[in-house]
Order: structure tokens, then C-alpha cells, then sequence
């Protein structure tokens, strides 16, 4: 809780700092290239290491922002935050930051589990009716499992709608046991 | 003696008044002899034997009576004892009848719940059958379903699937 307070407050810092949605939405983009890396457990082997000083952490991050080739603002915060000893919330961040976008945006995330690899229209449907449903724009990730024999499941703001074949099986089954 | 023996000459001799006289002389003689020694002796005898007559009708009165009350006694104690037999019968008759109702009451209830029971095992094990024969058809029918699904379904099913969730997503959103 603690952390996701500090995360919140970082992520809010990044997002005041300019009011170009692009230049925005890049630095999500560069921030979750970031947290991607900090959450690599090799690097978070090295880096819990008591052994290394707070100076070569933030030495050893800024260097990893420089090979990532991030932009200076997100190269700053890295170094702030590893400054604070915060290194390990960099993913936390990343996640408010990308959170408080979608809100300031009117933007939404949804998870479309499909049982077979969707063509472009299908997505698309679907999608259309997630944001009818939701009144905002819709960010999807897609997957796809074979274990739902056919249709699709959407979770979309904490709430799944389940439109799968698997689950529909399951449902007959359940009615058929009485 | 002699005046006896001589007396007896005299009446074999015939009847005469000297012979009466000797005889009422003879008996008077006898009978004051035998009042003056033999008297006070049958006097006494008599009255002891009185006295013990008594005494024994007494005694006799007094263990009559003592028997009367005890006769009494036992009438009583055979009547108590036939008022408590007549008493512990009828509580005994009123215990056995008791007990046996009783024991009717609770072997009927016992029967009851043994054939409740045995209804509801029959019933709980009917049913655990059932439920068995249930769930095995709906695995098979659900694995034949999925055979099925796995076997034939095509883009177009799949497409059909996709309208069916629009639909689905579209009533929610419906305010």
C-alpha cells in the first residue's frame, strides 16, 4: 500500500509535467520498457545486493536508461527514483502512470481471450461493444486459448463477460447434474 | 362291727323295729363318723377343687377373651393385609399397565422411526444413485460435446459465437 502511495505520487509528478498527450503516451511506452527491465529477476538479483552502494545503483540505472535510449524526463525520474531507494517500485509506477493516463484520457483496458485467433473485424466488433458498454475508448490485449472451444471472454474494469463455448458446457453440464 | 354283724343276724332273721333301729342307729353312727373324719376332708377337697374349677374357668375366660382380641387382631391385620394386597394388586395392575403402554408407545415409535429411516436411506441412497447416473451422463454428454465442438466447429460457428457476445455486451450497455 505504502508503495503504490509512492507510485501514485511519482506517476502523478511524470503526468504533470507536460500536457502533450503524445509526448505522454510515449513516455508510458518508455516507462514500461523500464519497469520490464527492473523486473527482470536477473537485475533484481544484482540490484538487492547489500553490497552495492546507492551510488552505483543509480549509476547502474541510469545506465540501463541510456541503453534503452529513454527520453531525458523518464531518465530523470529513473534517477530520482533510484535516489529514494525506489528502484523496485519503478514497475508500480509505471502501472499508476499508465492507469491516471487512461483515466485522463477516458480510456479503458480490457483483456479479449478469443478461442481462436480473431481476425481483425471480430476484434474490432467486439471492441465497439466493450466501449458502448464502458462509454470509453478501449486499450485491448488479446489472447488466445483453445480451452474455450469456441467465443470469447472479455474482462473488461474488474467484470468478465464470458461469451465462451467452454463455459456454456459447463453451464449444461451443471444444469443436467440438477 | 358288732353292732353290725348283729344287726345282720336281726334281718336275716325277719323284719323287726329293733332291726330298724339298729340300721338307723347303724347309718346315723355311719354317717357321723363319716361327717366327723371324712367330711372336713371331701369339704376340702370339694372346695379346692371348687376354688381350681374356678380359677381354671377363669384362667379359661381370660385366654377366651385373650383369644377373642387376638382373633380380633388377626381380623384386623387379615383385613389391612387384604386391604394392602388389594392395594398393591391394583397399583401393581395400574404399574404393569403403565409399563405395558408404555412399552407399546415406544416400540410403535421406535417402529415408526426405524421404518422413517429406512425410508430416508432408501430415499438418500435413490438419490445418491441418481445423482451418480446424473453426473455420469452429463460428463459423457459434456466430453461428447466437446469431441463434437472439437471435431466440427468452424469459422463460421465461431463468427456466430462473436455476434451472440455483441448481443450479449450490447444489453448490458442498454441503460
Amino acid at each position: 500500500m505504502r508503495g503504490s502511495r509512492v507510485a501514485r505520487r511519482y506517476a502523478r509528478a511524470m503526468i504533470g509535467l507536460s500536457e502533450d498527450h503524445a509526448q505522454l503516451e510515449a513516455w508510458a511506452v518508455e516507462l514500461e520498457r523500464l519497469a520490464r527491465a527492473v523486473e527482470m529477476p536477473e537485475f533484481q538479483m544484482r540490484l538487492a545486493s547489500p553490497e552495492l552502494s546507492l551510488a552505483t545503483r543509480v549509476e547502474v540505472l541510469s545506465r540501463i536508461a541510456e541503453r534503452l535510449e529513454l527520453s531525458y524526463p523518464i531518465r530523470s525520474l529513473t534517477t530520482v527514483v533510484a535516489r529514494h531507494g525506489r528502484i523496485f517500485d519503478l514497475p508500480a509506477v509505471a502501472e499508476s502512470y499508465r492507469d491516471q493516463l487512461d483515466i485522463l484520457f477516458g480510456r479503458t483496458r480490457a483483456t479479449l481471450t478469443f478461442a481462436r485467433e480473431p481476425g481483425p473485424d471480430d476484434t474490432q466488433a467486439v471492441i465497439a461493444g466493450l466501449e458502448r458498454l464502458a462509454r470509453k475508448t478501449i486499450i485491448p490485449t488479446i489472447k488466445v486459448d483453445q480451452a474455450l472451444l469456441g467465443g470469447v471472454v472479455a474482462e473488461l474494469e474488474g467484470k468478465i463477460y464470458d461469451g465462451s463455448l467452454a463455459t456454456r458446457l459447463s453451464e449444461a453440464e451443471h444444469r443436467l447434474l440438477g | 362291727m358288732g353292732l353290725c354283724a348283729e344287726g345282720a343276724e336281726a334281718a336275716n332273721r325277719g323284719g323287726s323295729w329293733t332291726a330298724l333301729l339298729f340300721y338307723v342307729i347303724n347309718f346315723a353312727l355311719f354317717a357321723w363318723l363319716l361327717a366327723k373324719y371324712a367330711g372336713p376332708m371331701a369339704r376340702k377337697y370339694f372346695s379346692d377343687r371348687a376354688t381350681a374349677i374356678r380359677e381354671t374357668i377363669a384362667r379359661a375366660d381370660t385366654a377366651f377373651k385373650e383369644a377373642e382380641i387376638a382373633a380380633q387382631h388377626a381380623a384386623q391385620r387379615l383385613a389391612a393385609l387384604e386391604a394392602d394386597k388389594a392395594r398393591f394388586q391394583a397399583d401393581f395392575e395400574s404399574e404393569t399397565a403403565y409399563a405395558m403402554n408404555r412399552m407399546a408407545e415406544l416400540a410403535r415409535e421406535a417402529a415408526v422411526r426405524i421404518k422413517r429411516d429406512g425410508q430416508l436411506s432408501a430415499g438418500a441412497l435413490s438419490e445418491a444413485a441418481k445423482r451418480r447416473v446424473r453426473a455420469r451422463l452429463a460428463e459423457a454428454a459434456t466430453n461428447l460435446a466437446r469431441d463434437l465442438i472439437a471435431r466440427d466447429f468452424k469459422a463460421s460457428d465461431q463468427a456466430r459465437l462473436l455476434r451472440n457476445f455483441e448481443s450479449l455486451i450490447d444489453r448490458e450497455a442498454r441503460p
